[in-house]
This record gives C-alpha cells, sequence and structure tokens, in this order.
C-alpha cells in the first residue's frame, strides 16, 4: 500500500487549519488515522448521533416508526432542509423527521428530534461507546444556548467508529442499524465524500458545514471492500478548497483500500 | 473578453464532452455564449419551465397553491428527493409539491404536478416563448416513453431566455416571478454553479443523469444580475464536470464584478 500520510499531510497544509482524517475497516480494508482525535464544532454531522439515537429509543419502544408529529407554523429553524418551507400543520411520522433530518440536513427536523429523544440521552449513548468528544449541548440555530458557550462536538475517529458500528450492526442492533443505514444511503448530499469515488462505490454519508468548518462521515464499500471514513475541517479560508480537499483525501482513500486488497478499482 | 472566452474554452476542453454556456444581462452584466444554441437532454432541469407553467396556471385561477394532494405508493419514483421515502398518504400542497420539485429536484413531486398542469400546457407555454429546443415529452423515470425516443430537452440560450424572463417578472407576468426564484434560492443542489460563489447571491435548479451534469440560475448582486447555463453531457468524470461549471461560473461572476463587457 502506498502511503496516504505524506500526501494527506500535504493537502493539510495546503489547506489550513485543523483536517481530521478518520477510517475504520470494515472488510478488507485497514484502519487509518491523522489527528482523529481533535475536539471540533459537529456542524451536521452531529446527525449522525442524532439518528443513533433516535433507533436506540425506537428499539426500546419509547416511540414507533409511525409515531405522529404535526409540524408547527411557529417553530421555524432557518438553514438547511425542506420542512421550515412545508405547510404548517403538516402530518409527518416520526420515521419521516429522522429521514429529512439526514437526507436534507433538515434542522427543523433535527430539532424536533433533539427535543424528543434529550441532548442528555444523545450525549449518554454516544459515552456509552467510549465516545469523549462527541455531544450534544444544544438544538440546532439556538443563539441562546450559543451565547452560553454551548455546541455540538464531534472527533473524527469516534464518528468513523459509529459509522463502522452502524454497518456492522453493533450500534444498537439489527433491524435498527440496518434502517440507520438505509436512511444515510438516501442522503442527497453526495458530494465531498462521493465527489471523486469511481461509479462502483456505494456510499452512505452526512456532511456538516458552518462557518469555516466542513465535515463528512459515512460509509464507502463495494464488492470487494468496505470502510468508514470521516474528514473533518476547521479554520481554513476557501470553502471550495475544503470541499475539494475531502473529495480528494476520499479517493486517495479509496484507491489505496483498492490497491490493499488487490482489487484495483482506480 | 477574449480572455475570458479563451479561459472558459480551455475550461471546457479539460472537463471533455460538450459544453455549452449561455450568460445573459439581466443589469450591469453582459451577454456571452459558447455553443450555446446545442439542445441536449434535460436531465432535471426541466422542472423550471413545469414551475413556471404550474404558476401560471396558479395566475390564471385555475390551481390554487394551498389545495392538498396525498402522495400514495404507486405515485411514487426513485432518484432525487424527499416524498418517495416519507409515509404513505402524506399530504402535501401544490406550493410544497412546487417547492420539493425545485429544492430537492424531487421526482414524485414533478410526476405529480406534470399530471396536474399537463405536459401539453408546459410546451405550448414553451412554444408561445418561441423555443423550439426545449421540451417536455416524459414524466422523471418513465423508461418506456424512453424507449419510444420521447425524451426531455433543453438548450442553454432558452433556459437564460427563460430566467431573464423570470427575473424580469415577464415569464408568470407578476408578483409569482418572485416566487419562482425565491424557491430556487432555497435549492438543497448548489454546489455546481454555487461551488465557488458567495452563499446567498445564486437562485438555480441543477441537472444531472450518469454524465449530464447542468446548472442554470439567476445570479444578483446589489451592483448587477444576470442569468447563466452551463451544460455538460458526456465528460468523462461527472464529478470533474461539477467542479469545470463552478470554475466557469466563478469566471463569469469576477468577470461581471469587474464590469468587463462582452
Amino acid at each position: 500500500m502506498q502511503d496516504m500520510r505524506p500526501e494527506i499531510e500535504r493537502m493539510a497544509a495546503e489547506l489550513g487549519g485543523t483536517v481530521s482524517v478518520a477510517v475504520r475497516d470494515i472488510r478488507n480494508a485497514f484502519d487509518f488515522s491523522f489527528h482523529e482525535d481533535a475536539k471540533l464544532w459537529s456542524a451536521s454531522t452531529i446527525k449522525i448521533a442524532v439518528l443513533v439515537e433516535a433507533v436506540r429509543q425506537l428499539s426500546e419502544g419509547k416511540v414507533a416508526l409511525d409515531t405522529e408529529f404535526v409540524l408547527d407554523d411557529n417553530n421555524r429553524t432557518p438553514g438547511s432542509g425542506v420542512l421550515r418551507f412545508m405547510h404548517g400543520g403538516m402530518k409527518l411520522t416520526f420515521h419521516d423527521v429522522i429521514v429529512l433530518m439526514i437526507i436534507t440536513s433538515d434542522n427543523l427536523a433535527t430539532n424536533i428530534l433533539i427535543d424528543f429523544l434529550t441532548p442528555e440521552s444523545i450525549t449518554a449513548t454516544m459515552r456509552g461507546f467510549g465516545y469523549s468528544g462527541t455531544e450534544v449541548q444544544r438544538r440546532i440555530f439556538d443563539y441562546e444556548a450559543m451565547d452560553r458557550g454551548l455546541y455540538n462536538w464531534i472527533a473524527a475517529g469516534e464518528i468513523a467508529d459509529l459509522c463502522r458500528r452502524i454497518y456492522t450492526k453493533t450500534a444498537v442492533g439489527g433491524e435498527w442499524d440496518e434502517l440507520a443505514l438505509k436512511i444515510m444511503g438516501w442522503n442527497l448530499d453526495k458530494e465531498r465524500l462521493r465527489l471523486l469515488l469511481p461509479e462502483e462505490a456505494r456510499i452512505a454519508n452526512k456532511p456538516g458545514e458552518q462557518e469555516n468548518t466542513m465535515h463528512d462521515g459515512g460509509l464507502v464499500w463495494n464488492d470487494d471492500f468496505a470502510y468508514s471514513i470521516c474528514v473533518a475541517t476547521h479554520g481554513w479560508q476557501s470553502r471550495s478548497d475544503a470541499f475539494m480537499t475531502i473529495a480528494r483525501i476520499s479517493r486517495l482513500v479509496y484507491d489505496a483500500v483498492s490497491e490493499t486488497c488487490g482489487c484495483d478499482h482506480a | 473578453m477574449l480572455e475570458l472566452r479563451r479561459e472558459i474554452e480551455n475550461l471546457a476542453r479539460a472537463c471533455g464532452g460538450v459544453v455549452s454556456v449561455s450568460v445573459r444581462n439581466i443589469y450591469n452584466a453582459f451577454d456571452f455564449a459558447l455553443n450555446d444554441d446545442v439542445r441536449l437532454g434535460s436531465a432535471s432541469t426541466i422542472k423550471v419551465p413545469i414551475l413556471v407553467e404550474a404558476l401560471r396556471q396558479v395566475r390564471d385561477g385555475r390551481l390554487s397553491l394551498e389545495t392538498e394532494y396525498r402522495i400514495s405508493r404507486d405515485q411514487c419514483r426513485p432518484g432525487s428527493g424527499v416524498l418517495t421515502h416519507l409515509h404513505e398518504g402524506i399530504a402535501v400542497t401544490l406550493r410544497d409539491l412546487l417547492t420539493l420539485m425545485i429544492i430537492t429536484s424531487d421526482n414524485t413531486a414533478t410526476n405529480m404536478v406534470i399530471d396536474i398542469v399537463g405536459m401539453e400546457n408546459v410546451n405550448s407555454m414553451l412554444c408561445g416563448f418561441g423555443y423550439a429546443g426545449t421540451t417536455l415529452m416524459r414524466k422523471m423515470y418513465d423508461w418506456e416513453a424512453l424507449s419510444q425516443g420521447k425524451d426531455n430537452w433543453i438548450v442553454a440560450r432558452e433556459m437564460t431566455d427563460l430566467l431573464v424572463k423570470i427575473a424580469r417578472d415577464e415569464a408568470v407576468e407578476g408578483e409569482l416571478d418572485k416566487l419562482i426564484l425565491s424557491i430556487m434560492r432555497n435549492q438543497l443542489y448548489s454546489d455546481e454553479l454555487g461551488l465557488l460563489l458567495l452563499e446567498g447571491v445564486l437562485a438555480n435548479k441543477t441537472g444531472r443523469v450518469n454524465n449530464v451534469v447542468h446548472d442554470c440560475g439567476v445570479v444578483t448582486t446589489p451592483g448587477f444580475c444576470y442569468a447563466i447555463a452551463v451544460f455538460t453531457a458526456d465528460a468523462p468524470v461527472a464529478g470533474e464536470a461539477k467542479v469545470a461549471i463552478g470554475r466557469i461560473s466563478k469566471l463569469v461572476y469576477d468577470a461581471v464584478s469587474a464590469g468587463k463587457s462582452c
């Protein structure tokens, strides 16, 4: 296998700020770590943790997939997603809300879920996996909480590990992790990790972006191999450079894994 | 301006395949054309004319934005969008359908809107505007129609002409033209034309099928405004075509900012 580290170091230095990369082997791949413990603003990548807590509470019967949520006309969280543009009184199911949180990065859906699941429960589930960095302290776009210094956090290594758990059904287990993986596979935003991968690559992911922070975390697999990956960046000057850096690192990892498993997908 | 043309031609060559570019001045910008009259498979950019026709029928009182529709499973189509993943029987308004058709490129919503407005009415509207190339001949994911040779087509210069009309309140002829741009401004897919632009300046609609990568929209800043369409087909790497569209868009934006005339 070619050593990816010098190339990733070069790309990270060129981008500026913090670049974290974590890869976890699932099948015929390898583990890789580059500043993966750095605790960064989560942006929307925290929604993977919210998803896992949602399916965990589903598995415990605290809520059902068809539990109804009615869209409140007075509650229109800004930012990404579609629900804030939909008619007031729209009747949604719990399933709809978790799907929209992941596939359109819907902030309003996420806040409905954070309120329902509670930040404490989400964080406690992450602690249960041994993650000391990943944490939900507040709702999305809660300016009052931000003023009090509350933020949501991730570390690339923990997100890669969480994604590995989802794929290997060791997050919540069985059908619930399958559901989480399926929903992540429907994500509409397949730009960063997906952008430069060859057609045969399958991907399930959740990107995140706020101010000078951009991440993408998820799963990449094909017939020959599977791995989880998170590339997290913070403190850069150029958004498009961050975008392309994540895409290029993703391709570099894909090619290195292809080479390692002796299957030439490059 | 020769320099802009040369740079865009270089990017087009590096991208490979067909690259069609049309820029139309709305104010304080310029017109630019590169291969802008080639007729290409529309992918999802055809959803802009569908939106225009729907709002013309709202204007005429034939449709209401608040009418509710229920989504049944057999109406769901795969590909982009969200409705196919939501619970069966979900009730959405016409405004919701139009919004989802544009901002998530929802194929289920699009097919419902085509049924509601009538395919022939979209085509008469396009004909009325004098567009000979842009045509809606089939629904999204209708492979049977496709196998009969029915497809949806777009031409960059016709698309920018339509976008200019929208920006001048001349497509729906009134306030509803502003609704078109406000829906397009809430676009979730904005990493082609928008890749290198400042947030908030673009209202757009992309199209993507295999190695067809299109984007078109209106760029508005306090100082200038223009319509732009960059359509690509058969680029060897679709990801590279996206980046090429982003770079061409930035070149045009910078040239307009610098006040170059064409």
